[in-house]
This record gives structure tokens, sequence and C-alpha cells, in this order.
């Protein structure tokens, strides 16, 4: 039964199947309305058969997603009594979940704790695809703002969109959502980041429900009160739920809540934090109850689940730290700043424009970008979820071939000077021309492989039918047929964002010394306006190119430096260039108000370094077979993360203090090894909770499995930081590819879009500090690897046939990779151990 | 003449032996709960003094007990602020005058003859909306036509007395806060009954407050108290990262409970040598860019010295690496105003604060009183003036900005009863918050100090004599 079930799940998960429910491109495009109820069959089939071959006893299953709800909270507030009643102040929660449920008491994200990257996982057993809540596209400038949901609700009421942007990139990449498990009907989905379709009716019945049945006198009470609307959505979503218990074909419920979270990130007071918790508690009181009165009481699953927890603290404030500001100052690099949302402090009239998905905050002090904020942005921020900032930067070769593109374009220029520069322009071209090339190429076929796809789906769309039954409805083929649209105008996008792309560096390469007129030249049909270009080696973050240097002071000079000032006679370099690790790590502020808040914000950068440019520095028994990762805490405080699969296919990891760390001009990193000592970044070594065996030293100087260094280090103050660390920055693959040459192409498409949202810098701040932009969130903040930002909330209770034992309090570390195979194999009522092939995360045992 | 004898005895009994002290530890305040009558309760907050070793009466409730001992089911009556007294006549007649906005006189506690009114009258509460209407609806339609007199007259004392009676009301307010806050009340009063107090005193400006039902109070008092903290929160930390920003120092000042209800900002005297090539972004802060003054060069008022550690903490002077630096006060804001902190003191220009706080108030009556602007009479430039409103409000300038009552009445509190201040940057502090007062029917705080224990016997002595 066991193999049966993973096979099961293998096949329903399989790319094949993935097209078939999605309706591939390649199908008969004469046969839609046949396609689509033949695949209606088939996973109506699919489903019958997983769900009769595992002979589950647990049928349904009620997933109340709490954003940001901190299970240190919750286990405070369950123990404390309230002196009237002499009850819990959780009074539900502890009947539910502490009594007569299991309950984790060291779930954590693995990953940082940020809301869209967290719930990903958790939505789908897999690894991250998506590491921010806002991703922008390096080449395009394409925006992924997965937390703003104005965008879907105008999309969707204009037909041209259907799922929330999380769930279309995940789709693209093969990822499948928790929930895609389940079909359309048998499923209810409230609102949440990884949504597919939205309903209407609930905000009608939300306004009905609120105020209906309310005299006037309770209304005129709850407006002097304050009118909650955002709870009046939630109440909804909830009536929605517990009206869909009674239907026993209804098998996958969820209610997502972020009342925690935005409170927590406002409020540090315990008053108000109690207040949001009650609620959520009064909650899973009323569903639990709904639950015990349907008809599939004892084969019904409630979870209470959250993605993350918060950094709060009702002694202090949480700080913000202005990222943005740092960067628009000449010593930050002078950057036009590209956020998702206006940075609040100005208090901008238009802030109000939800929307905006770029906003550009220029440089007062850029010296040859000056007014060009919107067309050349050089920096890219993603500041939410506040205590990591996620930075993108214009790759330092094109501000240099910009910058000389502009000295060319300069008539007083000395004929020295100008064959110095034009020498240096070349220099630079020559020097990336294998790699730009390449990306030439790869991004030339895919290209090809996207146009032929938008014919196919144009095709597709044009033959689908415009009307639909209730039943059709019902059944979600109007949102099948929907979808299909929606991905023939993101492919359209798409290829005409990155053909401008591909065009403007296929003219950079083709340009010849021998027939180079710069003042014939346009800029923007050499150095592509609104682009990042290729990411930044470290090389070049620590000799950042920022802009033309006037008064000649510089640091490091790089090859192309010295150069230029060889050729044109100069003995000081033209650039002004940033180490941009040392201008974060060394951020200090005047203003140290509050005891237990450093006065450095930045706590370590971290940055991902590609195995090839690291394996040559490294000895055998160091030596990864993955990409390290490089923390930077200062010049004498850093490590490197290593990884690499063991024989059994197990992640293996190693944490190697070393200090001074720099890349040659030519690629060559070196750097010096320390020994274990206080201060590193991830602060381990001094760290008491960290269980180990043994000399401290000899343990955390060897490789261990994942699974070693979960229980080693998730009761320190970083928790599984270091897994973390590694879930973030690598690359990972998606789940098994198309096996055709196009599906392939278009993979790698995708895969690239995911590749070119990576940032240069991951940047993570000191506890209790924030890089928050648009708004002051001093009463807490998550996004770091502090323990208590990414311990996180599992409960399961469970009706008679469940099998989810009572009052049981888990103490065993899990991640939130754990969490999908746990729900599969709860529904198909399975002791089984270890995880499932499709999924790397390991299931919980709930029993003993 | 036994029978006397036993009602004397009892009376006695109620008032002296039935007193109930309550403090926790922590709490700054301590609350005593007397007994009236056999139907009422006396509660009285007073906050702990550590200089003068006295108490301070703030706030009195007026508990109906039902004349039995189930504390469920009292209910409050009346709130009195004890720093809260009836204008003198003097102070009456400078509040009818259209446009002047300043203090007048302080009324002397020895006027005190007779029981402070109450703050609030939970029994009129729900009359209250009716009787506001009433007024209003004759002032605009036969009042206002008689002249601007008539206009302006009623209006200018109306709102002075409702700004007066405001101000003390956010200090009750943040009083019975502050209360909660530091715990070990419970004894004397329950936690529905606090959040009954705070909930219809946070509620007593909105048009349908009576209406709100008593089991709805906790919920909307949590809300209150959610946006309180919110709001502070938010604009401590906007205005030390304008601080950091601009490169001054910020101070926040904290209430007797620890909650940081405003801030200094200071300049290092160091700083003012190296003239930034920097620009001095004075939007928020409202002051004039303190490296480019030559009064700040030359400034005799108050200094402080300190002396901070390498990471810019404050260190004793002995400690290895501290630095000195000698600090010029430059302003003080509020933190607890909506949207952005307000100056209340400007340590160069004393008439700022009040020209923004008298801009809006200027404004408000000239439309009304002069130009009768309303939205019967002149629609489109009662549109505009709400436009303008709006835009002001959401750029966060401060001008034409909802009064700062609030944050006046909250540093009130704090000066009065914060011991910790220095005593000299504290009596530059009270002078200066004075001298923005903007309402004839205010007294100083030392009378406030002096009233508020002359209201409180007066209120117990009134009681008594009733029973």
């Amino acid at each position: 039964m066991k193999l049966e079930t993973k096979a099961q799940l293998r096949k329903f998960f399989s790319p094949q199947r993935r097209k078939e429910r999605r309706g591939g491109a390649e199908k008969n495009l004469c046969e839609t309305s046949a396609i689509l109820c033949a695949s209606a069959v088939k996973m109506t089939l699919c489903f019958l058969v997983f769900f009769s071959t595992a002979n589950a006893q647990a049928k349904r299953i009620v997933v109340i997603k709490a954003d940001g709800l901190s299970p240190d909270h919750i286990e405070r507030f369950v123990a404390e009594r309230n002196p009237s009643t002499g009850e819990s102040l959780l009074p539900a929660i502890k009947r539910v979940f502490f009594d007569n449920g299991a309950r984790l008491q060291n779930f954590y994200t693995r990953g940082l704790s940020l809301s869209a990257p967290s719930w990903s996982l958790l939505d789908t057993g897999q690894h991250l695809q998506i590491k921010g809540n806002v991703e922008y596209d390096r080449f395009t400038l394409r925006t992924y703002d997965y937390l703003n949901f104005f965008p879907f609700y105008v999309g969707y009421f204009r037909s041209q969109q259907v799922d929330k942007i999380g769930a279309e990139v995940l789709d693209s990449v093969g990822v499948p959502l928790l929930f895609d498990a389940f079909d359309y009907r048998q499923r209810y989905q409230s609102y949440q980041l990884f949504q597919r379709a939205a309903r209407w009716t609930t905000l009608g019945d939300a306004a009905k429900q609120h105020f209906a049945g309310k005299s006037i006198g309770d209304l005129a009470g709850e407006w002097a009160g304050g009118i909650d609307f955002r709870g009046a959505m939630t109440e909804q979503y909830e009536r929605d739920v517990i009206a869909r218990l009674n239907d026993p074909n209804v098998h996958y419920l969820d209610i997502f809540t972020a009342e925690f979270d935005h409170v927590a990130h406002l409020n540090r007071d315990r008053a108000s934090l109690l207040a949001a918790l009650q609620n959520i508690d009064a909650m899973v009181g009323r569903v639990w109850r709904a639950i015990e009165c349907s008809v599939l009481a004892d084969e019904t699953i409630l979870v209470l689940l959250s993605d993350h927890s918060l950094n709060t603290d009702e002694r202090i404030y949480s700080q913000g730290f202005n990222l943005v500001s740092l960067f628009n100052s000449a010593a930050g690099g002078a950057h036009h700043v590209v956020t998702n949302r206006y940075p609040l402090g100005a208090y901008q009239f238009k802030s109000f424009n939800p929307a905006a998905d770029i906003i550009i905050t220029e440089s007062k002090e850029s010296s040859y970008l000056k007014g060009e904020a919107s067309k050349y942005p050089t920096a890219l921020m993603d500041l939410d979820g506040n205590e990591r900032a996620a930075i993108h930067l214009r790759n330092s070769d094109l501000n240099a071939l910009h910058n000389l593109l502009l000295r060319l374009k300069d008539k007083k220029l000395t004929m020295d000077e100008r064959a110095a520069a034009t020498e240096a322009f070349f220099q630079i071209i020559e020097r990336n021309r294998p790699r730009w090339s390449k990306t030439l190429t790869e991004l030339g076929e895919e290209l090809g492989a996207l146009r032929r796809f938008i014919t196919a789906q144009d095709k597709l769309y044009r033959i689908q039918p415009k009307e639909f039954s209730a039943t059709d409805k019902d059944a979600g083929f109007d949102k099948e047929a929907r979808r299909v649209n929606a991905r023939l105008n993101q492919a359209q996008t798409d290829e005409a964002a990155y053909s401008t792309y591909w065009r403007t560096l296929q003219n950079l390469l083709a340009l010849k010394p021998t027939d180079f007129h710069p003042s014939k030249i346009r800029i923007e049909d050499l150095i592509v306006p609104r682009a990042m270009g290729e990411p930044n080696s470290i090389h070049q973050l620590q000799n950042y190119v920022a802009s033309w240097c006037s008064t000649g002071s510089v640091s490091d000079l790089s090859l192309l430096n010295t150069l230029y000032a060889r050729n044109s006679g100069r003995s000081r370099s033209p650039y002004c260039t940033v180490n941009y690790f040392a201008l974060l790590a060394e951020a200090k502020v005047r203003n140290n108000v509050q005891p237990g808040v450093d006065s450095h914000p930045v706590d370590f950068v971290a940055v991902r370094i590609p195995v090839e440019e690291i394996a040559s520095t490294l000895v055998d028994d160091e030596r990864p077979d993955q990409d390290a990762i490089w923390l930077y805490g200062g010049q004498q405080r850093q490590a490197l993360i290593l990884s690499r699969k063991s024989q059994t296919g197990e992640l293996m990891l190693r944490y190697l203090p070393v200090a001074d760390l720099a890349q040659d001009s030519d690629g060559a990193i070196r750097f010096r090894r320390i020994g274990w000592q206080s201060e590193l970044p991830l602060k381990i070594w001094e760290d008491e909770k960290l269980n180990v065996l043994g000399n401290r030293a000899d343990w955390l100087s060897r490789w261990h499995s994942e699974s070693d260094w979960l229980h080693a280090i998730h009761r320190t103050k970083y928790a599984n930081g270091l897994i973390g660390l590694h879930e973030q920055l690598t690359q990972h693959k998606s789940p098994k590819a198309d096996d055709s040459t196009e599906g392939k192409l278009l993979r790698r498409f995708w895969l690239r879009q995911r590749r070119l949202a990576e940032s240069d810098l991951l940047v993570l701040a000191s506890d209790h500090w924030n890089f928050n932009a648009r708004d002051f969130n001093a009463g807490g903040n998550h996004g770091s690897l502090f323990r208590i930002s990414t311990h996180s909330t599992l409960m399961f209770a469970g009706g008679a046939r469940t099998g989810i034992p009572k009052a049981r309090l888990i103490e065993k570390p899990y991640d939130s990779l754990s969490f999908a195979p746990t729900v599969f194999s709860l529904l198909n009522r399975q002791p089984m151990t270890g995880a499932l092939p499709d999924f790397p995360g390991r299931i919980i045992q709930l029993s003993n | 003449m036994r029978r006397q004898f036993f009602q004397l005895l009892a009376a006695m009994f109620c008032v002296c032996v039935f007193s109930l002290e309550v403090a926790a530890q922590t709490s700054p305040f301590f609350v005593e709960r007397q007994r009236v009558n056999d139907k009422t309760d006396l509660l009285t907050v007073f906050a702990k003094l550590d200089s003068a070793k006295e108490k301070l009466p703030l706030v009195s409730v007026l508990f109906e007990t039902m004349g039995d001992d189930d504390p469920a089911n009292d209910r409050p009556r009346y709130v009195w602020s004890l720093t809260y007294t009836s204008p003198s006549v003097e102070q009456r007649v400078a509040a009818a005058i259209p446009f002047f906005y300043r203090r007048s006189i302080n009324k002397s506690p020895v006027e005190i003859g007779k029981a402070p009114p109450p703050i609030f009258d939970f029994k009129a509460s729900r009359w209250r909306v009716a009787a506001r209407a009433a007024w209003r609806i004759a002032q605009f339609t036969v009042v206002d036509d008689q002249g601007f007199i008539f206009r302006a007259t009623p209006r200018s004392y109306d709102r002075n007395a409702k700004d007066h009676r405001q101000d003390h009301l956010y200090r009750a307010l943040a009083v019975l806060f502050m209360l909660e806050s530091g715990g070990g009340f419970e004894l004397a009063i329950s936690s529905d009954q606090l959040h009954e107090l705070q909930a219809r005193l946070a509620m007593s400006n909105s048009l349908f407050s009576g209406l709100v039902k008593r089991e709805a109070l906790p919920k909307v008092a949590q809300k209150h108290r959610s946006r309180w903290e919110q709001t502070r929160a938010r604009n401590w930390e906007f205005l030390r990262q304008r601080a950091e920003a601009e490169g001054l120092v910020f101070q926040p000042l904290t209430q007797l409970d620890g909650s940081a209800t405003h801030a200094v900002l200071w300049i290092e005297r160091e700083e003012l040598k190296n003239k930034s090539a920097r620009r001095f972004d004075k939007r928020f802060l409202n002051i004039a860019d303190p490296r480019a003054d030559k009064r700040l060069r030359e400034w005799k008022g108050y200094v402080e010295v300190r002396w901070l550690d390498s990471e810019n903490r404050p260190a004793e002077p002995e400690t290895a690496g501290a630095r000195r630096i000698e600090l010029i006060p430059l302003a003080v804001y509020g933190l607890n105003h909506p949207r952005v902190p307000i100056l209340l003191i400007d340590f160069r220009d004393q008439a700022a604060p009040k020209v923004s706080e008298v801009s809006r108030r200027l404004i408000d009556d000239l439309s009304r009183t002069v130009f009768r602007i309303s939205p019967f009479r002149k629609f489109p430039l009662w549109a505009a003036r709400k436009a303008f409103s709006f835009v002001l409000n959401r750029r966060g300038d401060d001008f034409n900005q909802p009064s700062r009552l609030k944050s006046y009445a909250e540093l009130d509190l704090l000066l009065m009863l914060d011991d910790s201040l220095n005593p000299q940057l504290r009596a530059e502090l009270t002078k200066r918050s004075r001298n923005a007062t903007t309402n004839p029917m205010e007294n100083s705080l030392r009378t406030e100090a002096r009233l508020a224990h002359a209201n409180y016997e007066a209120l117990l002595a009134s009681l008594r004599r009733r029973k």
C-alpha cells in the first residue's frame, strides 16, 4: 500500500499529468471542448483512484493559515488564565490542539521568514523557487509583487488573469500546489498569496453579513468604535468554509488570516497581540464546532499553520535603517533606486496609487545619470518582510561602459584620452564576450521556443468557448479557458521585453573598434534602459563602478582602471568604486537609544559563489559539489557555507570560518581560514543552546547532514539559519522537466526568469533592526533567520478516525518542507516514514 | 439616639474603614477606592511622586454599586479629571473673544468652593447626540444670521470650552491607559470596568458614541489603545530616522509607565563647527537648519553634557573610550499625533509651534465666521477647503493639521509627574509649553497641580455632604 500511494503521488505530480490537467498547447486544437471534458474525466479518475486505493480514513483537511502567527505567543497566552473565569486566555486553541491534538514545538520555516517564500514551501513541499516578497527581473525589470493583490483583482475583473502571480510563477517552473491535488469542486480556497481564481461573491457576502441584522445603533456604535472591514472578509471566508463543511465532496478547505502579522508589525504591546490571537482562537473554536457537527467529522483534520513568526518585544521598538537613502547617497553609489512601494517617509501624495509596481527614488547625487532615473535606475530593492533586503545592482561593467560612452561622446576629449577610453570600452566588451554570447545564444533559442508557444497558445485561445454553463463553471472550466489567455498575454509581454534586451546586447557585441563612432551612437541602443544586465561577481561588488570620479579618490583599481590610467597618462583611476560588503557591514547609527539594540543595523551580507569559482581554493575535504555561500559580517568575521550531497543523496553542510575573502578581476578567490570564535556570522560558536556532543570546535569543523545540523542548532538564536541560507541562495532545479526539445527550452526560459530574479546581495538586519521603507513597522518584523522570526506554528487536531494523537507535543525539529508530505500521508492514513520521493521534506511523526 | 449613633458609626466605617488602596510595586500609580455611601464608591487614581513624597490625585470615578458587594454590577457614573475645573469669569470672557489665541490668567485654587465639574457623565452621554445636533441647527439657522459677533463669540467660547475639556479628558484617558499598563489595579477596578471607562472617554468626541453598546466597549477600548500605541511607535521611529538622517541626537521622553510620548532633538555643539554640505531637510522636523544658525553658535541657553561609548550608548565618564558630547536642545515633539510627530517646542523660535497650531483654528474661524463657508451656502469653497486640508494632511505638512491638544495634554502630564528629568530642563519645557497654549481657559502647570488637590478635597467634601 505504501509504494502504491507514493506511486500515485508521483503520477499525480508528473509533468505529463500536469500538462494534461492544464490542457497543453499541443493537444488537438479543434477539439478543445472534448479535451477539457477528457481532462476533467482523467482528473476525476485520478482522484478516485488516488483516494480509493489509499483507503484513507482522514478524508478531509481544513487548514487555518495564519500569517506570522507566533507559536511562542500561543504557548504564553494558552498558559495564562483569565482571572475572572479561570480559563486559558486562548481556550479554543487549548481545547482543540493542546488537549485534543498534536502540536510541534520546533517547527521552522526553511529559508527566510518571509511570507511569499515561506508559504510557497508550505503550499508545495518543494524547494524554493520564489525567494522574496517582491522580485525583479534583471533583464526586463518585470516586478513579481507577490503581496500586492490589487493588480490580480483588476486582471481578474478584466478576464486577463486567473491565478495570482505566485501561482503563475510556480506553474511556469512546474511546481504544483498542494491544493492542486484536489479537484476544483473538491476544494475551497480563501484569499491568499498562492491563490487560484477569485470569488466576487465573497466581497458582497462579507458586506451583507457584516451589516445585515444590525440595528442603526449597532452600526453607529461600530462606526464610533472603528469599522474593521478586513476582519469582515476573514469572517466571510470562515462562514464560507463552515457552510462547505456540510458538503461531503469538499475535501480541502482553507482560511487565510493575516491579522496577527499586521498587528504585530505595528504594535508591540501585549494587549494588542493578545486581542489578535483571541480572534484567531475564536475562529478555531467556531470552525472546530462546525467540523464536529459536519458529516465527515470523524475523518476531518484541522490544522493551524503559520509561515513564520515575528520578532517583536514589548520593551523594544524595531528600528528602521533606510537603505534607499544609503544607496541614493554618493557614498552608497548614487543609485537611482527601484522599490515596489513609495517610501512613506516622503509622504508623497501619489503614494496613494496601489497599481504602481515600480517606484524609482532618484539620487540627487548621481553624476553620470543625473536626471535619468526613470530610464536608467541602477539598484533594485526588495525590502519587504523587513529584517532583510535583497538588492540587485546594475552590472558594474555596464556602468563602466555607460560612463565611457558618455566620455567618448564628449567632443572636448583629447586624442590620447579618446584612444584610452575606446580601448577600455572594448576591453570590457571582450572580457564579457564569452558570457554575453552564451546568454545571447541561449536566450535566442528560448525566445524562438517562446514565439512558437505563443502561436500555439493563440490558436488555443481562439477556439476557447466564450460561454460556460453553470456546471462547467462549477468544474472550473471557465478558469482553465481564462488561464490560456493569461498565459498567452504573459508570454507575449515576456517575448517583447526579452527581445529588446537580446537585440541591444547583440548590438553591443557587434561593435568593432574599427567602425566605432560614439557620436553617432544612441546609448539606449547599446545599454538597455531599465535593465541590470548579468549579476555582479564578488569582485565587481567589492570594486563596484559607481560613477566617473571627478575627485579621483579611488579604492581598488581594476585592470580596466589601470589600463585607462596608463593609456591616458593620468595617474589616478577615473572611477569611484564602492565595496558594498564593507559599506553595509560598517554602517553605524548615531542614535543608540534602546538597550539591546546594536548601533550597526546590518548583521551580515550573504552572497552565492558559483562552485567552479570557489572549488580550487578549497582542500579535498572541504570541496563542495554545489554553490557555496559567503557570509560577510566584517573583514575578520566571515564564513563559507559549503554543501554537497552524500552517497545516499542527503544534503551535507559545512561551515568554514574565514577572513579577508576577495576575488581578483580574473575571478580567482582568495581568503584566510580562521579558527572558531565568537561574533562570526550566525553566532553559532558562542550560543549556549548549541546542542552538540563533545568538543564544539571539532563538531563544528566537520561535514554534517542537514538533519544533524537541524538538531544541533535549531534552539540557537539563528535556529536553522544555516540550512535556511542554503535553501535561499541555492539555485534549485524544478521537478522533472518536459522531455521534448521544445518543452526543455521553455522550461529553461522559465527557470532563467527565476535566476534573473535572484539578487546580488542578501542583507540581513541585526536584531530589532529592519529595512522597511514604505512604513515604520516599529512593532516588530520578520524576514531574518533569527529563531524568533523563523519559528512557526503547526498544530493538528482530528476526528476519531484520523489518527491524530491527543495532547501530543512533538519536540523533534521539522521545517516547512515537511508540511505537504505530511498532509498527503495523513490523507492516505499511511504510517509512512521518511520522505516521499517527490517531496524533499521528511514526513512528521505525529505518533510516538 | 442609639440609631443615630449607629448611623454615624456606619458613615465613619464607610469613609475610613472601607477605603481600599491598591498599588502594584511596579506601577507608577495607586488607586484608592472609598465607599461614599451604601450605593456609591469613589475611585481615585493617584500618581506616586518620588521627589515630593506625596501623592497627586489625577482622576476620580464615581461608581454606582447597587448597594451590594458584587463588583461586577458596579457602574461608572461620573469621571473627574482633577486638574479640570470650571473657568473663572475672566477666563470665560477671554475665551469668548474671537481670534484671541493665547492663555489669559490662572484660576486661583482659593476660588474652588464646590465640587469640580465631571469631565464625563455616563448617563448624559446618550442625550448628548441630540443636544449637540439641536444647538448646531439653531446656530446655523438662527444665531449665525444675527451678525459677526453672534457668529463668532459663541463659536469662540464653545471651541475654547470644548478644547479645555478635551485637554483634560485626554489626560484622564492617558492616566487610565497608563494605569492598565502598570497593572496592579484589579483589586480596585475590574478590567472590564477600566475598559468601559477608557472606551467612553476615547469616544467622547464621536457623534455616535452614546449609541455604542456596553458589551462592545472592551473591544472599542482595545482598538483605541492599539491605535495610540501604533501612532506613538510609528512617530517614535519616524522621528528617530529623521534625526539620524540630519545628524541630530534623538532622546525619547517617557511617561511614568515607560511609554515614550514625546521626544527631544538635540545637536552636538561640535557639529556646529562642521558646516555640512548636505542640505538640511526641514520637512517634518519643521525647524530651521541648526548648522546654519548663528544663534546656536553663540548659544547661552540650556546645555546638557553626556558621555557616549564607542557604540554611541550612554556611558560613565570613566568608561574607556567614552567621548564627551555637549548637547544643545533644538525641539520637542509629540509622538501621539496622527501621521507625523508634531512640533511642540522650538527652542529657537517660540512662535513656530503656536503659529502652526493656530493655523487650522484661524482658517476654521475665518471660514465659518467671516466668509461663512459651509456645504449649504458655498459648496465649491467648502469642497476646496476640504480638499486643501486632505492634501496637507496626506503630505504630513505642519499647517492646518488637527490640533496638537492631545500632545500638549500628555506633555503636561509628563512634566507634572516625571521627576527623572533634569529640573532645569523641566523648567524650560514647562515654560515653553505653556507659551504655546492657545486657550484662554488654560492654567499654568503649577496651578493645575494645586487645583488637583483642591478639586479632590472639594469633591470629597461634596460627596460627603450629599451622602
